[in-house]
């Protein structure tokens, strides 16, 4: 009895080794390879989502620095979608948009503990 | 007490009765002695063998109400009425051989089934379907078990099986129909050591729900199914009135040790282990299993118990611990129609601790008995989920006391009693961020929790009265049960009538 309870209370924190959680790197491409310095996605649209296809929970979707971001988001297969304005490496300012990824056919998978992903992105103006 | 059962043995000028009626067997198969360790007869066949000295057979209808004011449990309803058939029997065959067998049919109607669409929801929490309209649920239940013990020698060998079968059904928007099976099988052996038996026992469980939602009206469903997943966060993807079509499926084995004194009185010790992992299947999806709930229990029990023909008493203390793990699946886009998992996740986890003493104490002559069963028991719930987090949980105490008495002649068998408890709760958490919860859900949750949590005191006082006829005895019985709390009135009322034998 002594054995069981021991065991219980000892149980009694969450106990999982597995990771859940997954630290995506994300990499922006435009078609022409140009650099963008700096792409704050406008969160104010109502096309704008990160979101988890089967928990449906949705994130915040990064700044990108230098065509990258990262996130960290619990693994599965996600749907993202986005505008915004970019700031290229020249300095100039141009409008893209990612919508490639925002069905469920063309979901991204994020199941291991590090996952490294290319999106496509293309010029509104 | 010897005094008072003198005086009560004068004043009825009563003699001993013949001890192979069903009144006599009847007044050997109910005393609060034997009750007080019955732990070690609970799933063992072999254990059976020494559980009785006489056989008595039994079959009884009945008929059992219940009602609330509000709901103690919103998936159970806030009322019943339910009649049912009653078959069971303990047979010793000589010197070396014991039979049991039973057989039993239910049918009746749960009023105000809500946010539950699924049978056997306390064995498939928290991964139910379940709606915020729900209602009236009609329910048959079908069950059969027997099982044989026989001794060769210095080894008693015993096996078991049981099936149950559950239907029920709504004709009513949302209409859920259930059909659930399950069935048993138990191997055991004991090794008589002197005054004890040592044994051991191994067994299987197989288990299988088929559930439909259908919405009739054509105006469309007046409700959405949700497929939970625990504390409030439900499988979204596939909530919604398209997938209301699920499977579970679960296999368990368990295996226990037991040691009891062959002639009833010393020591009894039990340590038992199960696990039963149960999926659930979307039909739309090509039978996906979309969660995995995986239940392991472990328990334990110690008893002594001492008996002579005027007082006998038994001490007993048990405990248990359940942990349940939910994993949630991942599941691909489906694009191709396939529905692969790609990987799993432990999401849900909770741990459930019990615990009980019981101690009773039972004086009698030859026609009457009074046995007195004061007893306390604990629990404490723990309930995780894990993205996004949430935790709810509860301890509370039980103490409680019984008192019964039997007069017994030839030609009757008295039996009246009460019980009374108190739940106090002594520990509360309720941690359900709101953020990513369903408002409608949370508000259930919410209650389910207080209604849980809070304290109340029940009073279960009943009777039974058995005549002598012929070669056995027709009995009728009442129970009546009434708790005391903030939420109004709830009751519950038990009649029978058999014939024993």
């Amino acid at each position: 009895m002594g054995v069981m309870l021991a065991w219980g209370l000892a149980g009694c924190d969450v106990d999982h080794d597995e990771n859940i959680y997954c630290e995506a790197e994300i990499a922006l491409q435009l078609p022409d390879n140009a650099q963008i310095a700096l792409l704050r996605p406008d969160t104010d649209l109502e096309g704008t989502f990160f979101r988890n296809l089967n928990t449906q929970i949705e994130y915040t979707i990064p700044t990108f620095v230098n065509n990258r971001a990262t996130a960290r988001v619990q693994k599965g297969i996600y749907l993202i979608a986005f505008e915004g304005e970019a700031v290229m490496a020249d300095g100039t300012v141009r409008s893209v948009r990612l919508a490639d990824y925002s069905v469920t056919r063309e979901a991204i998978y994020l199941l291991g503990d590090y996952e490294s992903v290319t999106l496509n992105l293309s010029y509104l103006q | 007490m010897r005094r008072l059962l003198s005086i009560l043995s004068i004043a009825s000028a009563l003699v001993s009765f013949a001890d192979d009626s069903a009144n006599y067997r009847t007044w050997e198969h109910s005393q609060a002695t034997d009750q007080a360790v019955d732990f070690v007869y609970g799933k063992s066949s072999v254990n059976r063998f020494w559980q009785y000295s006489s056989s008595l057979s039994e079959i009884s209808a009945g008929y059992q109400m219940r009602r609330e004011d509000q709901a103690a449990e919103t998936w159970n309803g806030d009322g019943l009425d339910q009649g049912y058939f009653d078959a069971q029997a303990y047979v010793r065959m000589g010197k070396n051989g014991v039979a049991y067998a039973g057989a039993g049919y239910e049918y009746g109607e749960q009023r105000n089934v809500v946010w539950n669409s699924t049978a056997d929801y306390e064995m498939l929490y928290p991964y139910i379907l379940a709606d915020s309209v729900g209602g009236d649920l009609r329910r048959e239940q079908y069950h059969f078990y027997g099982g044989f013990a026989h001794r060769g020698g210095e080894w008693v060998y015993g096996l078991s099986g049981s099936y149950r079968a559950v239907h029920s059904y709504r004709q009513v928007d949302p209409r859920p129909r259930n059909m659930a099976t399950d069935l048993e099988f138990e191997l055991s052996a004991a090794r008589i050591l002197g005054r004890y038996a040592l044994g051991v026992a191994a067994g299987a469980r197989f288990y299988k729900q088929v559930l439909d939602v259908e919405y009739f009206s054509q105006t469309g469903a007046n409700s959405t199914q949700f497929q939970m997943t625990g504390l409030g966060q439900t499988y979204r993807r596939f909530d919604g009135v398209t997938y209301t079509e699920t499977r579970h499926k679960g296999f368990g084995f368990n295996g226990e040790v037991s040691l009891l004194p062959t002639d009833g009185n010393g020591l009894f010790a039990l340590a038992r282990f199960s696990q039963l992992k149960m999926d659930r299947q979307i039909h739309e999806l090509n039978e996906a299993p979309i969660t995995r709930l995986w239940t392991h229990r472990l328990s334990a029990a110690l008893g002594i118990k001492r008996q002579t023909e005027a007082f006998g008493h038994a001490l007993a203390l048990e405990g248990a611990y359940e942990r349940r793990q939910g994993e949630e699946a991942v599941v691909d886009n489906g694009y191709l129609g396939s529905y692969e998992i790609l990987d799993r996740h432990t999401l849900y986890d909770s741990h459930r601790y019990e615990g009980s003493l019981k101690w009773a104490l039972q004086w009698q002559n030859d026609c009457h008995r009074v046995s007195i069963v004061p007893q306390v028991t604990a629990m404490r719930l723990v309930e995780q989920y894990i993205e996004p987090w949430a935790e709810m949980k509860r301890t509370e105490v039980l103490p409680g006391l019984l008192i019964d008495y039997q007069h017994a002649t030839d030609a009757w068998l008295f039996q009246i009693g009460a019980q009374g408890s108190w739940r106090k709760n002594l520990d509360t958490d309720f941690s359900v961020p709101a953020r990513h919860v369903e408002q409608e859900i949370l508000a259930k949750l919410s209650y389910d929790h207080e209604r849980a949590t809070a304290d109340a005191v029940l009073i279960r006082p009943y009777a039974m009265a058995q005549r002598a006829v012929g070669q056995g005895a027709v009995f009728l019985k009442a129970e009546y049960q009434r708790v005391f709390s903030d939420y109004g009135l709830n009751h519950a009322l038990h009649i029978s009538i058999g014939y024993r034998f």
